[in-house]
């Protein structure tokens, strides 16, 4: 028997398939026949799966032209023999409207000698077997009931197989069906397209069977439709590059936030978390999808929600109000979006309502826990060595200056005050010693996870309503967020309410109206004990926030111990600092109000033709604040500095009580967009779709602040201030200068405006070509530009060629082959360089003149230019038979140009640096996603694995600034993108290194090609000199993602690599040691040469006095501590189970959990470091629970 | 169906098709403190920033003789340049922030003079006095970076030594290159000259009066600069016309001492006639410069600034030893004076006298000066053998009166070419002595390495 698929190839039989022997062969032979299905079929059916009614009016026509028909609206594929087809059946006339596919296939087949069954996406079609003319023969038990998918809806056309029995029933239009069963206990099987065949067994009669189905999102990735933000197209008409991340998908990590969920679950994007501190969460900074190709604009994505660019905090966006995510990477996906898609664009559906379905309630409610962060992490040194160089600093002398200042009484550490006793015969020798001891014994991190630190919790609590009927539909849904951060008093919460509402009062028009509205608060303590509040190499590693019995203690900070206790005057306030002791004397706290609103409205002009209106208003209050109570360290500070003598009596110009700094902001924008689309087929094979239309949007922002002085938080009263009056600092902490009271008040006011027209069209011959080309011109109110400046034209231009399709196309391993090519360009914004030269007024008047005071901004340049970024993208999608083996590789090019970069100028023009555009580079990568089921369809338990992959790499063509950049120079901007020609955006470069000098155990290094400790010169010395070690961030990334599910339970690993690529690691920097303000001590210290032969053993240079800070920065940027970053983590686990069998309230329920940063697998450094996170904490193991339900 | 088609049209088009046309929509500033320098108040805003005009020159107060460090300090000093400095190695470099800093104020004064540029600026109008404390600037700031980078000043020479770079425009593409030493005070000068012409006399007495340039602070910066050239008689006389318009002098018995005993003299006190500041260094925070001890002992002790100028350390080994606490700026950390007042003036104009041969009226300006500074009734008036030996006492009262404030550099460079007064400088570090004899190369600075990496130009000899 051969089958063969409409407008597939011609497939060879199962028979045939047996004589191979080959892996891939023997891989192909478990799957059972009814699963083998075709890829490209399959988009079809995606594209139209949800739409169940056919319509058909065919006079005469052979039985292929009802399967193309059926298959065109349906997505089904059929599976026939061509001997069946040609012999057995004759042309037809079939007139139906919205049928069902079951009903219509009755009709087809029901005068002639062959009969159908459904599996999956494909109808196989087969002579009726002699003499069986239907097996399933009825029998006396009834078994009557309703296949719903996840929703409880009905599913119609589903179909209901008995054992093994040839021949299925379908269900009817609600998904109701009824059978006749001659044994009592049969085995059903019952599948529908894009669900997963589920086998339910039944014994005796049963009349109110609910048999749920659920989606078999997997392999629906790639099918859905992609939306640009101003259309939605089927993916198989696309030519640009998308990626889409479904609900499923979306859901599967558990963040709170929207970021937090992308994370290696898509090829391209990356987030760079060098810069973070462990336990937060990547930003909108952190992310890039597909490098960057920017180096002083902005570097963030733009995002898109509900079609309209959002200006908001994206983290205002409730996870659980989205439903599907599409990630637009080339030109021919994102130039529609102009001069803003440079960076890639991130397009964000929420959940919307659907006409004729009954209310539907779903929820959702986790529990995130996530671990204190792990402070022994940090390399840090040994208490012990710390106060070891202290004892030796002291010695030489280091700290005499300010022991001895008796003008400023500066901070000096616990142990110096200790030596200093000693030195001027306070205390004994022995009795230092002893106190010394006793503070080796101590380790500030214990004293920092005890009172500081806790594990974060947070919950989340979401519930959504749906519903509609023929002519309108709606959503309602409520979310709640509360979290406990990782530190005490630090904590947060989030309400969001939306809602959606389409209303069709005519056939042809309908209206959407929507809201958002999301109140978030947050607070943690002052923000100048914060900062102290964050474990950082900067505490000394001795410090105690309680003492022996268990109360808060005095730490020192800008005042030696004893001064602070007693400042020699009673009318000063305690001036003593008490971390603990002041938890509570100061917060900030924060609000954010943001709310949005959306009207739509699509009038069906024609059948082939529709206008659209949008309009969006979106309102952002902000409402931060800062209060320092008359307890704080930060007010006692100010109060006791700003103390004035009157004579014998004093002064205070800081009123007693609290000061409080607030700030008020807020932002609203407009956008009105009017677009045509136009759509149509002709002639079988044509089909043309366009859209164009013009945009004009209007942001404003602005903000305003100022502190209150003496301010009570119980009377709600404050006092004046004068801040116009320059008060020394005479008491007593004389001569350290004096200062103005400020008054914080700073009003600031943007304003940005941009007005688009764009326009896109695809055309698409015979489903085999499409070609698509977009164009857009933008123009903005850029400061400064002359006027004909002020617009850029950007287009792209795409071709799309179903290989698969072709009559020549003839390999049956791999029945989808689609092949892609684009070219086109993208824009960025920058508003921080100007035609003329810019000056801004200062806040507030100037220091002591109170005049208006002005700055130079930029200097005049007349050359401004827009930044644009070329991008060609070749694509191939594919599917193996069966769908087996399904992905999409892409090769993409950019090509960045007239890129804005501050370059260092002529340092007598009085600039140091100025911005420019100035750069130029060139890119290129790879994109792959792999999506594979590993085991049969037929098997219990099902195993997929995604495979995504990303290579980029990018390095900079041209860079002319006046000078090159000296060594020191670049490698101070470590971390930063900075240009070198021929060299990647973050390229790391390093000193190179001639190990330690054996007589003195100084770092060497090479100047002239000599080895040399002339650190000065080699500071200077060209980029060029230097050793270049590769990329400072990952070249390949991408994760590994296993799933396997049985019955209702669900496993999936997800693993995340980034390979290719360098860092540096943190060691021992004197300079920073010494510098009692600094205290970076380092574990390295440990291992430093300390006399001849240690070199052959160690890398760390000797401990000198005095410090050399050229030396320092010889060795912290010399080759010795540079190490490939290489690592495989273990990202997460989630596990969930969805309850089959569900009460009659209850429609579905899931419950779920995910362990995510489990930590390092594998990595290439051997110093135990996680390169991912710079020199912070590597995040924390989290571990959270949920339970989702429709009812 | 083709209203439909209108009436879609039309409403598309009325939403997209006419904007991106509209100039004016797109004309709005996209931050409203942005500004196109444009207006006279403009032009006074930018001259009024006093974090850049008041308070960033380059000094050479770390390279003079007012003050030693102890071996320990020299040590704990962390930048190489700081060391390099303090012994005047062959090598020493300046930070580029120096450099620059002194040329931002040329820059706001040249940004301010091409916004003037077609607004009538005659000495009534509004724009006047801001073109003129625009010139005045960038004059001052050229001095101060001679005394630096430039030769010192010697007739016989000024046209062929090496000046600084004269950036007369905004623009950044504008090529950098040393002018003669000759051309060098020639345009500063010009610029004080036509100055002169535009200032008022002096400014209302507030804060301003202090932070803005007025006549009598272009009369006082002619004769400063004169006095560099050795050009006697003309800088006799702009100190002259200095003092004419403007002479207050604090009588030091009124500066009160705070209940702490530590003197608290008032920021702007009216002696002063134009603030200015200059970057500091490292190697003279107070806590680490002490005051040289012949320096110390050679006021008497009925000389009020003994105490109102330094105050001593404590601690081991500290004491004996003074730091200074006697500047106009409150905050005398690491931060100088290098602006203008009128005791310098009055110093001045009594050398010019001196070297003139006008002995009494020399010593009437020393006499004013000096009842000044010490208790009152304790005082006794001065008199000289003869014009030379008004000059050694003027000098000597110069050294004790002017210190730490930028000028003894310039003095010292001036005065070893006169072998009465040339001194050999010499710092002790741990057993090693270093010198500087008068008329070494080392007199005037290396140009830092970053400004000439960035921009070549000549570099001056060692």
């Amino acid at each position: 028997m051969k089958f063969i698929a409409l407008s597939d190839p011609p497939l060879r039989g199962v028979g045939e398939l047996r004589i191979d022997q080959n892996l891939l062969t023997k891989y192909l032979l478990v799957m059972s026949l009814t699963s083998v299905f075709l890829f490209s079929a399959f988009l079809v059916a995606g594209a139209t799966g949800y739409s169940q009614g056919i319509s058909l009016n065919l006079k005469h026509a052979p039985m292929v032209r009802v399967f193309s028909e059926i298959k065109k609206q349906t997505g089904f594929s059929f599976i026939y023999s061509y001997n069946d087809i040609a012999g057995k059946t004759k042309p037809m006339d079939l007139n139906v409207r919205n049928a069902g596919i079951g009903e219509v296939l009755d009709l087809c087949f029901r005068d002639v000698p062959l009969t159908y069954s459904i599996d999956g996406l494909y109808i196989i079609v087969r002579s009726r077997p002699e003499g069986h003319h239907d097996d399933l023969r009825p029998g006396p038990i009834r078994i009557a009931g309703k296949v719903v998918d996840e929703n409880g809806q009905g599913l119609a056309g589903a179909s209901i197989k008995v054992g093994n029995a040839r021949t299925v029933v379908m269900t009817g239009g609600n998904g109701v069906f009824s059978l006749q069963l001659a044994d009592s206990s049969a085995i059903l099987v019952i599948s529908y397209i894009g669900y997963k065949s589920k086998e339910v067994s039944v014994s005796g009669a049963d009349v109110d069977l609910v048999i749920r189905l659920e989606r078999a999102p997997v392999e629906m990735k790639g099918v859905e439709v992609v939306s640009t933000g101003y259309e939605s197209l089927p993916k198989e008409r696309v030519t640009g590059s998308f990626e889409k991340v479904n609900n499923e998908l979306f859901n599967r990590a558990t963040g709170p936030t929207v970021l937090a969920r992308l994370e290696g679950i898509v090829p391209a994007i990356l987030f760079d978390k060098r810069q973070l501190t462990g336990g937060s969460s990547p930003g909108l900074n952190q992310l890039t999808i597909r490098g960057q190709s920017t180096l002083a604009s902005n570097t963030s994505p733009l995002i898109v929600l509900n079609n309209i660019p959002y200006e908001g905090d994206i983290n205002n966006i409730n996870p659980n109000d989205v439903e599907s995510i599409t990630i637009l990477k080339d030109a021919a996906a994102a130039s529609i979006w102009g001069v803003r898609a440079g960076n890639g664009v991130i397009v964000i559906t929420t959940k919307k309502g659907s006409y004729d379905r009954p209310l539907q309630v779903s929820f959702n409610s986790n529990l995130i826990v996530q671990d204190r962060p792990d402070l022994w992490y940090l390399p840090q040194m040994e208490t012990g060595d710390y106060t070891g160089v202290e004892k030796f600093l002291f010695d030489k002398g280091n700290y005499d200056y300010r022991v001895y200042d008796s003008f400023s009484h500066p901070f000096i550490s616990p142990v110096v005050d200790l030596l200093a006793k000693v030195k001027s015969g306070v205390l004994s020798e022995a009795a230092a010693d002893a106190q010394i001891n006793a503070l080796n014994g101590y380790d500030a991190r214990k004293d920092y996870l005890k009172y500081v630190y806790r594990k974060s919790i947070n919950q989340q609590y979401a519930i959504n309503l749906t519903g509609g009927s023929a002519m309108l539909n709606y959503i309602l849904s409520v979310g709640y967020d509360k979290a406990l951060g990782n530190k005490v008093r630090v904590g947060s919460d989030r309400i969001t309410l939306r809602s959606g509402l389409s209303f069709k009062p005519l056939p042809q028009l309908e209206i959407e109206a929507g809201m958002l509205y999301t109140q978030s608060r947050n607070q943690s303590p002052g923000g100048d004990l914060s900062s102290f509040l964050n474990y950082n190499p900067a505490i000394r590693p001795y410090t105690r926030l309680v003492d022996d019995q268990g109360h808060p203690q005095v730490i020192g900070r800008d005042y030696n111990a004893g001064f602070a206790a007693d400042p020699g005057d009673n009318r000063l306030d305690d001036w003593r600092f008490r971390p603990l002791g002041e938890l509570d004397a100061s917060t900030i706290s924060g609000h954010n109000y943001d709310a949005l609103f959306n009207l739509g409205v699509r009038y069906q002009i024609f059948r082939n033709l529709s206008a659209d209106l949008k309009y969006q208003y979106e309102r952002t209050v902000l409402d931060n604040q800062d209060w320092e109570g008359p307890n704080s360290y930060f007010t006692r500070n100010l109060y006791n500095l700003f103390t004035q003598p009157i004579g014998s009596l004093v002064e205070h110009p800081i009123p007693y009580g609290g000061i409080l700094n607030q700030t008020d902001g807020n932002a609203r924008s407009h956008t009105g967009r009017g677009q045509l689309n136009f759509s149509k087929e002709w002639g079988g094979r044509h089909r043309l779709t366009a859209i164009g239309g013009g945009e004009i949007r209007e942001s404003r922002s602005g903000s305003h602040s100022f502190a209150t002085y003496g301010y009570d938080d119980v009377t709600l009263t404050s006092k004046s201030i004068n801040s116009a009056v320059y008060y020394p600092w005479i008491i007593p902490v004389s001569y350290q200068g004096g200062g103005f009271i400020s008054d914080g008040i700073h009003f600031s006011s943007q304003t940005i405006r941009l007005t688009s027209l764009y326009g896109n069209a695809a055309y698409t011959y015979d489903d085999r070509y499409t070609l698509t080309a977009s164009a857009r011109k933008d123009a903005s109110n850029l400061f400064g530009v002359n006027a004909n400046r002020r617009g850029v034209p950007l287009w792209s231009a795409g071709l799309g060629w179903e290989i698969s399709h072709e009559s020549f196309y003839k390999w049956k391993f791999m029945p989808l082959l689609k092949f892609r090519a684009t070219y086109g360009y993208n824009g960025n914004t920058n508003n921080t360089i100007s035609a003329y030269s810019v000056i801004n007024y200062a806040r507030g008047a100037a220091s002591f003149t109170n005049l208006p005071s002005a700055n130079i901004l930029y200097p005049a340049n007349p050359d401004l230019r827009w930044e644009r970024v070329g991008i060609a993208n070749f694509g191939l999608d594919f599917g193996t038979a069966g769908s087996r083996l399904t992905g999409s590789l892409e090769y993409f090019t950019k090509d960045s140009k007239d890129l804005i970069y501050s370059v260092p100028v002529d340092l007598t023009s009085g600039f140091n640096y100025t911005s420019v555009n100035g750069v130029a580079m060139k890119g290129k990568g790879i994109d792959l996603s792999l999506h594979s089921i590993n085991l049969s369809p037929g098997f219990p338990i099902r195993w997929t694995t995604d495979l995504i992959f990303s290579y980029n790499t990018g390095k900079v063509t041209k860079y002319t600034p006046l000078m090159p950049p000296g060594a020191g120079d670049y490698l101070s901007k470590e971390g930063m993108a900075a240009p070198i020609a021929g060299k990647p955006l973050y390229a790391l470069f390093s000193y190179r290194w001639a190990g330690l000098d054996p007589q003195t155990g100084d770092p060497q290094g090479y100047f002239d090609n000599k080895v040399s400790k002339d650190y000065t010169s080699m500071d200077y010395d060209s980029v060029q000199n230097l050793r270049y070690h590769g990329s400072g961030i990952p070249l390949i990334y991408g994760a590994l993602r296993n799933t396997f599910s049985w019955k209702g339970v669900s496993l999936s690993v997800n693993i995340l690599y980034k390979l290719d690529y360098y860092f540096r690691r943190s060691s021992i920097d004197y300079y920073g040691l010494f510098d009692p303000n600094k205290t970076t001590g380092n574990a390295d210290f440990a291992r430093r040469w300390q006399k001849p032969g240690d070199e052959k053993t160690t890398n760390v240079p000797s401990m000198v006095y005095p410090d050399d800070s050229y030396r320092d920065l010889f060795y912290m940027n010399s080759a010795a501590l540079v190490s490939r970053a290489d690592h495989i983590r273990l990202q997460d686990i989630t596990a969930s189970y969805s309850f089959t069998k569900v009460n009659r309230y209850f429609k579905s329920m899931k419950v779920y959990g995910n362990v995510s940063n489990l930590g390092i697998i594998w990595r290439a450094n051997k110093e135990g470091i996680d390169p991912d996170y710079g020199a912070g904490f590597p995040a924390p193991k989290t571990f959270s629970i949920g339970l989702s339900g429709i009812f | 169906m083709a209203s439909c088609y209108t009436r879609g049209g039309l409403l598309v088009l009325l939403l997209a098709g006419g904007l991106p046309s509209c100039k004016k929509y797109l004309d709005l500033k996209p931050d409203q403190s942005l500004v196109i320098p444009s207006t006279v108040a403009d032009c006074q805003a930018l001259l009024d920033n006093n974090l850049v005009m008041n308070s960033s020159f380059p000094t050479t107060e770390w390279a003079a003789d007012n003050y030693y460090l102890t071996v320990k300090s020299w040590n704990g000093l962390s930048q190489v340049n700081d060391h390099n400095g303090y012994i005047w190695a062959a090598n020493a470099d300046l930070s580029e922030y120096q450099w620059q800093g002194g040329y931002e104020v040329v820059l706001y004064a040249n940004q301010a003079l091409k916004t003037l540029n077609g607004i009538p600026s005659d000495s009534a109008s509004l724009a006047g006095p801001v073109r003129g404390q625009a010139l005045f600037w960038r004059a001052f700031s050229f001095y101060l970076m001679a005394q630096l980078w430039a030769q010192p000043y010697d007739a016989a020479n000024a046209s062929t030594s090496l000046g600084i770079p004269l950036r007369m425009t905004p623009d950044i593409t504008e090529k950098s290159t040393r002018a003669t030493v000759q051309e060098t005070y020639d345009r500063i000068i010009g610029d004080l000259q036509q100055a002169v012409q535009l200032l008022p006399d002096v400014l209302p007495t507030t804060y301003i009066t202090k932070t803005r340039p007025s006549r009598a602070g272009a009369y006082a910066a002619l004769a400063r600069v004169y006095l560099t050239m050795e050009d006697y008689a003309h800088a006799g006389v702009y100190a002259d016309s200095c003092l004419q318009v403007y002479s207050s002098l604090m009588d030091y018995n009124q500066i009160p001492l705070d209940p702490y005993g530590y003197p608290s003299i008032p920021i702007y006190k009216e002696e002063m006639i134009l603030d200015a500041q200059s970057y500091g260094s490292a190697a003279l925070s107070s806590s680490r410069a002490k005051v040289d001890s012949f320096l110390y002992a050679s006021y008497d002790s009925n000389d009020l600034r003994k105490v109102l100028f330094f105050s001593p350390n404590t601690g081991t080994g500290n004491v004996g030893t003074y730091q200074f606490v006697g500047s106009y700026e409150q905050n005398v950390s690491n931060v100088q004076f290098c602006g203008l007042a009128t005791d310098e003036v009055y110093l001045t104009r009594a050398e010019c006298y001196a070297r003139a041969g006008s002995t009494a009226a020399a010593m009437a300006d020393l006499n004013t000066l000096l009842g000044a500074r010490w208790k009152t009734g304790t005082y006794v008036m001065r008199t000289a053998l003869g014009a030379d030996d008004a000059l050694v006492q003027v000098l000597t009262e110069r050294r004790k009166e002017l210190l730490f404030r930028s000028l003894r550099w310039t003095d010292l460079r001036r005065l070893n070419k006169d072998p009465r007064f040339a001194t050999t400088l010499t710092r002790v570090l741990g057993g090693t002595t270093y010198t500087l004899p008068p008329k070494d190369p080392r007199y005037t600075m290396l140009i830092p390495s970053e400004v000439i990496r960035r921009m070549p130009m000549a570099q001056n000899p060692r």
